[in-house]
């Protein structure tokens, strides 16, 4: 039951020695981040990798998710990454400050 | 004195007064002229006495001369002849006395007495006499005592000298007589033996005397030479008392005095206090007969002088009663004319004093004095009547000019809108304080079409109804023809060929009209003869020089050259008439247009903010100078275009559309990629936030986005309640993420990826605006 008018986002989940890379593509709105943290497993994940090429808007309920799965990965003594991070995307995260938090590579 | 006459009529105070005066100078006169005419009465009263006792007494004279006369002659004659010649003696004394029977004298008889030289006792008596028969009788007698019948002969000297004896009794006949007599010596006799004598009846002097009158009282005196009164009032004095003894009788030494005075020849006058026969003063004149030795003397009653004086004095005092009564019937007359004409004054005045002024008056009947006042009154009368009447004309012309002004008023104020089109796209205020006449000004905005905004800013000629009624008509016409017509330069065309019709009276309109598109910007503007508007660019606000043209309803055909600008978002078309610039203080100086230009540089955004601020510009100059015309003010304000706005459902589901809009949006307004993609980031999170946030149920969210100042803006309206983000503060990102909370993260993302953000609730929507430069 999806609207085709709204914004989907896609993930493609792959697991290697406890490495965990999603590849993203779409919106990380209000309307699709909180499903992302149902999607993802993050069982035995040692370390999170989000490939963000293919994403076209980090909103800030994105954000929100994205802080959250850091949270996560530092409390179970993993660690997140953002590569492939599209360059506006990255200036968003840099105008605001959260470059300092999230590993964010382009 | 003067609270006393005050307290009485002028009439009684005139005539107190007149009459005081009128009495003094009289009395004073009256005195005066008393005792002059008194002194001129007794003059000639003095003289006249005088003149009575010298007639008197010259008369006297003449008879005792010819008494002596015939008395000398009979002695002379005599002297001739013997003593023994009988018969002439008869005829000499015949003689004698028929020439005394011929004068005026009443004789008694002629005498002749011959004695012996040795005894004079005894001699021979002839007398010559009138018998009572008429004819003359000549006796002759023998006496021996000669003595016995004439004591006083004793005293005759032995002279042949006249001699005049005493007055005294006859023996013979009684009466009074008198006798002149003179010694003389017959011929060849060597002694006196003769004595020739006339006497002569006193009675007849004695009433000549009696008979003698003088101022009816008058009454003249003899005195004998030993000063025997011969005639006098008293009978028991006369011929029996002598002045000296009357004198020690009545105890009067003055009398006795003037007797002695009287017989050494003086002639003179006494006053003597009191007389019993005049009961009261007398004057006593006397003056000598110095022939005989006898005196004469006039006495009259004081009275006699007094009379006159005191008849003067009644008849003045008459004149003066008689005079005063006229004269106070007089004052009177006049007071009473005089105070009837000021009781009528004081009656015509107490009337105008009730505003009763119809009754009116010619000054001419009053009094000379009086007619000063009643011109006065006259004047103020006319005056206040003149005055009243142009009052109650000022009045109604005043309230007729008021009533036009109020119409006048009302047709412009009617005429004006007051009610600004909402519109996204543009902004206006407009102004208009009238001067307390009305001058013609006027302004005006309307749409033509959807797009196209026309402002009109004008000044027609004169002032009060004509103007208005002609700024009616030239606004009625510009706004009909005007009506999906852009064509500016036909407008203004037929706007003034119907303005000249039938323009008798030469009026005319100077007008400004701008016909905005609101899409574009694009202006096209006439100028007709108005002062230069003023365009706000990022300069500040300066003054246009628009193409000058004919004013309108002066010229039929006349054509009329447009001209273009374009406005840019933000920018501002400031339209006045000379009513601002020619604001006037009490220096008569204008405001001019650098005082406009000056404190525009504080212009706002906002047109009313503007209008007001040029408003108070003009009331700091002027102050409390009038306002002498219309002070007329429009400010439009371009905002920019209507074509970003979206009005969405607050709803996450939307947000795409949302986020196509902007797209679209900021690649019409040529937003850079970076500035884009924040754009949109920052949006969505202020869409979700009222999406998430701002209703219970369901709402919109307008979205509009405008240029100004090279500045692209996203504006987020809601009619949500009442939030304002930006007062949250912003989360610590420089913290560990352990110790942040997840939260408040949009609207710092919001606030960092926009370049201004403000917020304000106005009209009940919550206005979010964003704004990121373009360059």
């Amino acid at each position: 039951m999806t609207n085709p008018e709204l914004p989907e986002l896609k993930v493609e989940q792959q697991r290697e020695n406890g490495t965990l890379v999603c590849k993203l593509s779409g919106w990380l709105d209000p309307n699709t981040s909180p499903d992302l943290l149902c999607k993802v497993d993050l069982t035995d994940v040692r370390s999170l990798v989000f490939d963000m090429a293919n994403v076209e808007y980090v909103f800030s309920s994105g954000l929100r998710v994205l802080l959250i799965f850091q949270k996560m990965m530092e409390e179970a003594g993993g660690n997140i990454r953002l590569i492939n991070v599209p360059e506006q995307i990255k200036s968003v995260f840099e105008d605001t400050g959260l470059d300092k938090l999230l590993d964010a590579k382009a | 004195m003067m609270n006393w006459l005050n307290k009485h009529s002028l009439a009684f105070r005139l005539s107190i007064t007149i009459i005081a005066c009128v009495c003094l100078v009289f009395f004073v006169l009256i005195y005066f002229i008393s005792g002059r005419v008194e002194k001129i009465i007794h003059a000639q009263i003095n003289h006249t006495a005088q003149e009575a006792v010298n007639a008197y007494a010259g008369d006297f004279n003449r008879l005792t001369s010819d008494v002596e006369q015939i008395v000398t002659n009979t002695k002379n004659t005599l002297s001739q002849t013997r003593e023994n010649d009988v018969s002439s003696l008869e005829v000499v004394l015949n003689s004698a006395i028929q020439t005394v029977e011929n004068s005026d004298l009443n004789f008694t008889e002629a005498w002749v007495y011959t004695f012996p030289a040795e005894d004079v006792s005894t001699g021979t008596f002839y007398i010559s006499k009138y018998l009572k028969n008429g004819k003359i009788d000549f006796s002759s007698k023998k006496i021996s005592n000669f003595y016995e019948a004439f004591p006083w002969f004793k005293e005759v000297p032995k002279k042949e000298k006249i001699y005049w004896s005493e007055p005294y009794i006859d023996v013979d006949t009684g009466k009074a007589v008198v006798t002149c007599l003179i010694p003389f010596k017959f011929k060849d006799e060597i002694d006196f033996n003769g004595l020739a004598a006339l006497t002569v009846d006193l009675s007849t002097i004695q009433k000549s005397i009696n008979n003698f009158s003088f101022y009816e009282t008058g009454k003249l005196l003899l005195l004998s030479r030993s000063g025997l009164y011969v005639t006098h009032p008293d009978n028991n004095i006369a011929l029996k008392m002598t002045i000296f003894e009357l004198s020690k009788k009545i105890n009067l030494p003055e009398l006795e005095t003037a007797g002695k005075k009287m017989f050494a020849g003086e002639t003179g006058n006494i006053w003597i206090p009191h007389s019993s026969v005049y009961n009261g003063p007398v004057i006593f004149f006397y003056t000598p007969i110095k022939k005989i030795g006898w005196g004469l003397c006039l006495v009259y009653a004081q009275s006699v002088l007094l009379k006159p004086i005191q008849r003067f004095q009644i008849i003045m005092t008459i004149g003066l009663l008689v005079g005063i009564l006229t004269l106070l019937f007089i004052i009177n007359q006049i007071c009473k004319h005089s105070t009837n004409q000021l009781l009528q004054l004081s009656k015509l005045a107490e009337k105008y004093g009730r505003g009763d002024f119809s009754e009116s008056f010619k000054e001419t009947p009053f009094s000379s004095d009086i007619r000063i006042l009643a011109k006065a009154l006259s004047n103020m009368r006319t005056n206040i009547l003149d005055y009243t009447e142009k009052e109650r004309k000022d009045a109604a012309d005043k309230q007729k000019s008021q009533s036009e002004l109020e119409i006048a008023r009302n047709i412009q104020k009617a005429s004006l809108s007051t009610k600004y089109p909402q519109h996204e796209a543009f902004k206006i205020a407009t102004m208009m304080i009238p001067a307390r006449e009305v001058g013609g000004d006027f302004y005006d905005f309307f749409f033509i079409d959807q797009n196209h905004f026309a402002v009109v800013m004008a000044d027609v000629s004169g002032k009060g109804i004509p103007a208005a009624l002609y700024m009616m008509k030239s606004q009625t016409l510009i706004r009909n023809i005007s009506k999906n017509n852009i064509d500016i330069a036909d407008v203004f065309y037929r706007v003034n060929n119907e303005l000249c019709e039938g323009n008798d009276t030469c009026m005319f309109v100077t007008v400004f009209m701008a016909v905005v598109d609101l899409l574009k910007g694009d202006v096209q503007y006439v100028n007709a003869g108005h002062t230069p508007p003023m365009l706000k660019t990022q300069n500040g606000y300066d003054f246009m020089s628009p193409k000058k043209n004919l004013i309108l309803g002066i010229s039929r055909n006349t054509t009329f050259a447009v001209e273009k600008i374009k406005l840019n978002i933000g920018d501002h078309l400031f339209l006045y008439t000379d009513g601002v610039t020619e604001a006037e203080n009490a220096k008569a100086k204008f405001y001019g247009t650098d005082r406009l230009k000056k404190i525009l540089q504080k212009a706002t955004d906002d047109p009313e903010t503007n209008l007001n601020l040029v408003l108070s510009g003009i009331k700091k100059f002027v102050k409390e100078n009038a306002q002498s015309d219309d002070i007329t003010m429009l400010d439009f304000a371009y905002l920019g275009s209507s074509e970003g706005r979206l009005s969405l459902p607050a709803d996450n589901k939307n947000l795409s559309k949302m986020i196509d809009f902007l797209k679209t949006d900021m690649a019409k307004h040529c937003v850079p990629q970076k500035k884009q993609f924040n754009v949109i980031v920052a949006a969505e999170e202020i869409f979700s936030n009222i999406a998430n946030y701002a209703y219970q149920k369901d709402g919109t969210v307008e979205i509009l986005t405008y240029v100004h100042d090279n500045i692209y803006y996203v504006r987020f309206s809601d009619s949500g309640k009442k939030y304002n983000p930006l007062e949250h503060k912003d989360p610590d990102v420089t913290l560990d993420l352990k110790d942040r909370k997840i939260g408040g993260l949009g609207i710092f993302l919001a606030k960092k990826l926009s370049d201004t953000i403000s917020y304000s609730y106005e009209k009940k929507k919550n206005i979010l605006t964003i704004g990121v430069h373009l360059l």
